[in-house]
């Protein structure tokens, strides 16, 4: 699709009025009479009111918001002349409310802009109800027209697109699960809804979530492998209740989904149970609140860990915001105890869900709104309680539909934060491909998430194959052309992907509960800074100050603090690891304890001091917000951008200065520390990086979404410590942002390739038309095999040449 | 504490019954099943009393395969004929048969099951001798206390503790301004070993595992609900492995009978809600689906099975009777498997007279298409389903209003509770073409009885604990049927009085 033809449909598309005038016509060609009603519904709405149409899954249970009926009794051989029908919804529902089996007949004229539509339906004795969709085909050259098709038409459309894309790629993932939504209930007739089922194993789902439970054998029968459903969940209300208080309910509501299944004898099809729905802490108020029972939970658990507070340190509840200032340590052993408590409320979930389904494993959907907003307040991060893994059987991940961030790599963000929570639990994902987003966008989750080792994989059925809620009409033939394809892929892969392991991290960023307690806001200087991770082809693992605590520290040789709070104990292991040879980054330039207390850095680093210049509370979401900070100063000899706080350095003795500040004080600086080495930075990396590209491309694109041109000079300095220890890249490609994530088993190797810059120097819509092809050299030795999905490959030498547009995967056979 | 008269309820273990002397003439007999002559073997025999007799054939190996029976009305010579055909009617093998007679039957409580053989509701009395200070220990959950007229505590109020008692550290203290005087009685109605209000029917599993339906009511509640709660073989806790902890339910139908079928891994509960038969997981407990209920234009809609008041499940095939009667294809849901319905049948129209329409008044026969059903004319029928409808076979009547039956299927010995003041269970046989009230096992403890499980040598007797109101309890009381029961569950041993090998028979074709 050309660029300009694209803002037109967006154009088209934006308004929510339907200027359509709508009639119809009942006739009663028997001999008998009839009586019929004629209705246009909605049928799935969501919690903005937008609606979502269920194209081709309609069912009675799904109607809402239906419009006053235009009821007619239509003698024999008459019909009801043309009925104006309010033309505010996009599907017309014709029932036959009389019972005897004749058939009849229906006009239906659209009026719109002056042009007219109209089609003839003719409806079977058999049937009762018929479904009419008033739909639109968006990527049909010329103007875009509506068309009038039944339910029947749009799923053998959609069919003919899938089998026409996917001529000799017969192989479907198995032992990977790829789900989708099932809208089918038993009332549907049963041809329907076998041309849904015919569509969905076509284009390769092999697993639903939520279906009728009467439809769970022939679900079964016509090769579907796996369910997903809610077992014995946990609430939002739940949160603030213990165990004992939830156990009742979460057994019962499990044992009844077991019923369920045991009935049909298909236990053992449910592979995963979600435990909840983004569903983390509650807030710290309201857990106050809860007055001698929180103090309580909050006192056990300070003697179960073992952790003494001053004689001054009571344990008196008041107001959040006083004990804050008044008593910080207990400010943070009460978060702590808040943030932790969810963790028994999980466990009894999985617990009651195991022993009803022995083969599932339970999982919460992971809050993804601690991604999209940046940490506390309640949401997410929390899952990092997965240490351990005492708690949970893994975790299933809300994808994020930020578009504008997918171009950096936040899928790849997202995955890889998921891998490194469950450690080597499984993890599944909802996949949202909005109908606005090319099917690019697609395959670069897609293949992240399958290189990360994510086995369970959910097509969220609105927008990837429905249209989306504002458009919902549309037919996105390229989205569903792309999911055929990718589930192929998938099936190819799988026999590599699961029989391999993502090569090791020596990189890590830290994540502690400290900072999410006292300043949650700068917690986005984790993705940020992972973007230039990811960007310069490192693999990075998240750990929290629990993996540090519990020597998990080792492994890595460069560690980077992100942001400045962190625990007393973690900072004493950071400290002797550092002094056995670890590279620590410390961005900010200064640090901070569990109870808000200064850590000097000083007594450590001696000559090191630092002092802060300007520090902003608010610093934004990530992709939106955060460009409209100004800019309070800048870096030299390169240039960075620095906002959001600036602190001065000194210069430690031995060490050097690596950047100054405009008026030339120190802004980053570096020395040895046994036989380690410490860089701190007076400013945030991560924020500059992102913050910069937008101002020095202020390429006019505005909100469509170019954020792809990033700073090689900055990714060059903020990794410049792994350069220092020796950490090889991924795979020694030398390309701008075109990274690589390899898993390597006994015989078997898997290269997933992705082109963040889309095979352009310039700003270009990623849809496949205009996306460049980019070309790179990979050495890889002793290869008996090398297969390229979305791709060509030749050997060259002692290397292979691939070309690929976007997203490429390489399946290798030593 | 004070000097305190605790009186617990005594408990007859043993209960015998007079037992007849009988004298086997025919010792050796030859039968030929398949010629004309000699196809049928008299067994000819003398008693010094009127009695029942069970007489039972078995194998070379030991196998059941026929019993007959007889009732004497005076003592004397007589006779009982084998056709040398099996239960099912089959000719059996040529060889020999050793015959047994069976010439009574009596019980003795198994006192390793709940507490001395009984869990449920246990009483006991305190006598005030300090009005000042009334206190006493209660081993298992409270139902109710009450000094005279004065009720001083009732589970249904729900609370802890009220303004006529405290409870402290277990101890229960009446309130003196709660009117008790020097020499008044407590009395206090306690659950033992845990609560267990107004059982109301019972299966058992081969392991022993009790599944009794329950029913329970609080002040707030206009209708009672029934649970279903699975207890330890040996009747001491509630397996919480199961359902939730050890229940499933409540069920805000008159839930009336429980099957357990261990070969499909199933539980059925008659009546569960909406008029429909619940089916569960044995293992689980889970709820699977439901087979009936109301359907399209209500009672008469030939599908809706209305206030079903038992069920019965024909145990080769998938079919299950419903009491109205219906059959269903008990593999399919709802009214998907309905197959027919038959309403009345002459003296099988009607449930037993007890709490309106609701008891567990069928049982499934051995025969897989046939099953009983007790009647509200106090009858016990045997029913036939006959591919299109129900046709009743034979039928009894039963002095003391029989309601729950079981079958010993070995011996096709039918055991009936009933509703006389002192409890007693009928004891039947079902010859195959009538039924044969042979003895009736008595327990001057027991209080009217309301459903029996016979497995192995064992028989649960259930009592239940509630009055009806209304109508019901006016014409129960008019048929001097006694209201309740004594709202427990017994565990008894039976004992055959069995002379073993009085008679050989031959068989030859």
């Amino acid at each position: 699709m050309k660029i300009a033809s694209f803002i037109a449909v967006i154009a088209f598309f934006s308004g929510i009025s339907y200027g359509f005038e709508i009639e119809v016509n009942l006739k009663n060609p028997s001999d008998i009479p009839i009586t019929c009603n004629i209705s246009l519904v909605r049928t799935f709405t969501d919690e903005h009111g937008n609606w979502w149409p269920d194209l081709g899954f309609i069912s009675e249970g799904t109607l809402l918001k239906q419009k006053p009926r235009v009821e007619n009794f239509i003698q024999p051989g008459k019909q009801s002349g043309w009925i104006k029908i309010p033309s505010s919804a996009r599907i017309l529902v014709c029932k036959r409310i009389s019972e005897n089996p004749v058939k009849w007949k229906l006009d239906v004229k659209i009026t719109e802009g002056g042009n007219t539509i109209s089609r003839s339906f003719e409806f079977s004795e058999k049937t009762m109800t018929e479904y009419i969709y008033l739909y639109t085909v968006p990527s049909s050259p010329g103007p875009i027209r509506p068309e009038l098709l039944t339910a029947e038409e749009i799923v053998d459309r959609n069919l003919e697109i899938v089998k026409q894309t996917i001529k000799n790629r017969q192989k479907t993932p198995e032992k990977i699960a790829i789900y989708t939504d099932c809208f089918l209930s038993a009332s549907n007739p049963s041809q329907y809804r076998e041309k849904q089922y015919k569509f969905l194993r076509t284009l390769g789902i092999n697993g639903l979530q939520y279906c009728d439970p009467e439809l769970i054998p022939e679900i079964m029968e016509k090769g579907f492998l796996y369910f997903r459903y809610g077992g014995g969940t946990i609430e939002y209300q739940d949160y603030y209740k213990i165990q004992q208080e939830i156990e009742p309910a979460i057994k019962s509501a499990s044992l009844n989904l077991s019923g369920v299944f045991e009935r049909y004898n298909a236990i053992n099809y449910v592979r995963n149970l979600k435990l909840g729905d983004e569903i983390s802490s509650g807030l710290l108020q309201e857990y106050i609140a809860g007055g001698e029972k929180t103090r309580i939970e909050v006192i056990e658990y300070l003697k179960t860990k073992k952790i003494q507070l001053s004689e001054a340190e009571k344990i008196e509840l008041k107001p959040a915001s006083i004990i804050r200032n008044e008593n910080p340590c207990l400010y943070y052993w009460i978060n702590r105890v808040r943030m932790e408590r969810i963790n028994s409320l999980w466990d009894c979930a999985k617990k009651a869900n195991k022993k009803y389904f022995p083969y599932a494993w339970s999982s919460p959907n992971w809050p993804v709104i601690a991604y999209l907003e940046g940490g506390y307040g309640g949401y997410g991060w929390d899952l990092w309680h997965l240490y351990d893994n005492q708690y949970l059987d893994g975790i299933w991940g809300e994808d994020w539909p930020g578009y504008e961030v997918w171009l950096r790599g936040g899928d790849a963000y997202l995955v890889d934060m998921m891998r490194c929570q469950a450690k080597g639990l499984p993890v599944g994902i909802y996949n949202v491909v909005e109908a606005n987003h090319s099917s690019v966008y697609a395959r670069y989750k897609f293949f992240q998430q399958l290189i990360n080792g994510i086995t369970e994989i959910f097509w969220y059925s609105y927008g990837c194959l429905r249209g989306n809620e504002s458009k919902p009409w549309e037919i996105k033939t390229d989205i569903v052309r792309e999911i055929a394809l990718l589930n192929r892929d998938a099936g190819e892969a799988e026999e590599y992907l699961l029989n391999t392991e993502l090569e090791p991290a020596s990189i890590a960023i830290l994540w502690t509960p400290a900072q999410e307690i006292w300043e949650p806001e700068y917690h986005i200087e984790i993705i940020a800074l992972y973007y230039m991770l990811l960007h310069s082809n490192y693999n990075v693992d998240f750990i929290s100050s629990y993996d540090v605590e519990s020597n998990r520290l080792k492994k890595y040789r460069v560690l980077f603090m992100p942001f400045s709070y962190v625990e007393n104990s973690a900072w004493e292991k950071i400290k002797n690891w550092v002094e056995e040879g670890g590279f620590l980054v410390i961005e900010g330039g200064f640090l901070r304890d569990e109870c808000n207390r200064e850590i000097d850095l000083g007594s450590w680093l001696k000559g090191f001091s630092t002092k802060r210049i300007e520090r902003v509370k608010s610093v934004g979401r990530l992709p939106i917000e955060l460009p409209k900070q100004k800019l309070l100063d800048s870096t030299e000899p390169v240039y960075f951008p620095v906002i959001c706080s600036k602190y001065n350095l000194t210069v430690p003795e031995k060490g050097k200065c690596l950047l100054r500040y405009k008026d030339q004080s120190p802004a980053a600086v570096q020395v040895s520390k046994g036989k380690g080495a410490v860089r701190i930075t007076g400013f945030y990396q991560g924020l500059s990086y992102i913050w910069d590209q937008e101002n020095r491309d202020n390429s006019k694109w505005g909100d469509i979404l170019l954020y792809h041109s990033f700073s090689p000079e900055m990714r060059i300095f903020t990794t410049e410590p792994a350069g220092i220890c020796k950490i090889k890249k991924v795979c020694d490609i030398d390309k701008n942002l075109v990274v690589a994530r390899k898993r390597t088993g006994k015989n078997r190797q898997c290269i997933a390739i992705f082109d963040y810059g889309f095979g352009s120097d310039k700003p270009v819509m990623p849809v496949w038309e205009t996306i460049g092809e980019t070309t790179v050299k990979l050495e890889i030795k002793q290869a008996k095999n090398v297969k390229c999905l979305n791709g060509e490959i030749h050997k060259d030498k002692d290397s292979y040449v691939v070309k690929f547009k976007g997203a490429t995967m390489l399946l290798i056979d030593f | 504490m004070k000097k305190i008269w605790l009186m617990i309820s005594c408990m007859v273990l043993v209960c015998a019954m007079a037992q007849s002397k009988v004298n086997v003439i025919t010792k050796s007999i030859v039968v030929y099943p398949e010629k004309e002559a000699g196809k049928i073997a008299r067994i000819v025999f003398n008693a010094d009393s009127k009695c029942g007799l069970l007489f039972i054939i078995r194998d070379s190996k030991g196998n059941i395969v026929k019993t007959l029976s007889s009732i004497l009305n005076e003592a004397g010579q007589s006779f009982i004929d084998w056709d040398g055909k099996d239960f099912s009617g089959r000719i059996v093998e040529e060889g020999d048969y050793s015959v047994s007679v069976v010439t009574g039957i009596s019980w003795a409580l198994d006192e390793k099951f709940g507490i001395k053989g009984r869990i449920g509701i246990e009483t006991m009395q305190i006598k005030v001798t300090d009005p000042e200070k009334i206190v006493f220990k209660v081993p298992g959950e409270i139902k109710r206390i009450t000094v005279g007229e004065t009720e001083y505590y009732k589970s249904d109020n729900l609370s802890i503790a009220g303004p006529n008692y405290v409870i402290k550290d277990g101890n229960i203290q009446i309130n003196p301004t709660g009117g008790a005087k020097k020499d008044d009685i407590v009395n206090v109605e306690y659950y033992n070993p845990f609560y267990l209000e107004n059982p109301w029917a019972i299966d058992v599993d081969q392991a022993g595992n009790l599944y009794v339906l329950y029913k329970w009511k609080t002040a707030s509640m206009k209708y009672p609900a029934t649970t279903l709660v699975k207890v330890s073989p040996d009747g001491k806790k509630i397996v919480d492995d199961f359902g939730s902890d050890g229940k499933i339910g409540p069920f805000s139908g008159h839930a009336n009978q429980v099957t357990v079928n261990e070969k499909e891994g199933r539980i059925y509960i008659c009546a569960t809600s909406s008029h429909g038969t619940g089916v569960f997981s044995l293992k689980t407990g889970a709820f699977l689906y439901e087979i009936g209920g109301w359907f399209g234009s209500g009672s008469s809609d030939p599908r809706t099975t209305v206030y079903p008041a038992g069920i019965a499940i024909d145990k080769t095939g998938t079919k299950i009777y419903i009491r109205g009667f219906s059959a269903y294809d008990r593999t399919k849901e709802k009214d998907k498997g309905f197959l027919y319905r038959e309403n009345p049948i002459k003296h099988s129209g009607y449930a037993p007279l007890i709490d309106n329409y609701w008891g567990p008044s069928m049982e499934s026969a051995r025969q897989p298409d046939c099953f009983y059903a007790s009647s509200y004319y106090s009858d016990i029928s045997k029913i036939k389903d006959t591919g299109s409808g129900f046709s009743e076979l034979y039928n009894v009547h039963i002095n003391g209003s029989p309601v729950g039956m079981s079958l010993d299927a070995d011996t096709e010995v039918l055991f009936a509770a009933l509703r006389t003041v002192s409890g007693e269970i009928a004891v039947l046989h079902d010859t195959g073409f009538l039924l044969n009230e042979l003895w009736r096992l008595k327990d001057n403890e027991l209080g009217p009885t309301h459903a029996v499980k016979m497995i192995g040598e064992y028989l649960y007797v259930v009592e239940d604990g509630a009055s009806p109101i209304g109508r019901t309890l006016e014409e129960m009381k008019k048929a001097n049927v006694n209201p309740a029961g004594k709202n427990r569950i017994s565990k008894y041993r039976l004992i055959f009085d069995q002379e073993k090998d009085v008679c050989k028979i031959t068989v030859k074709k």
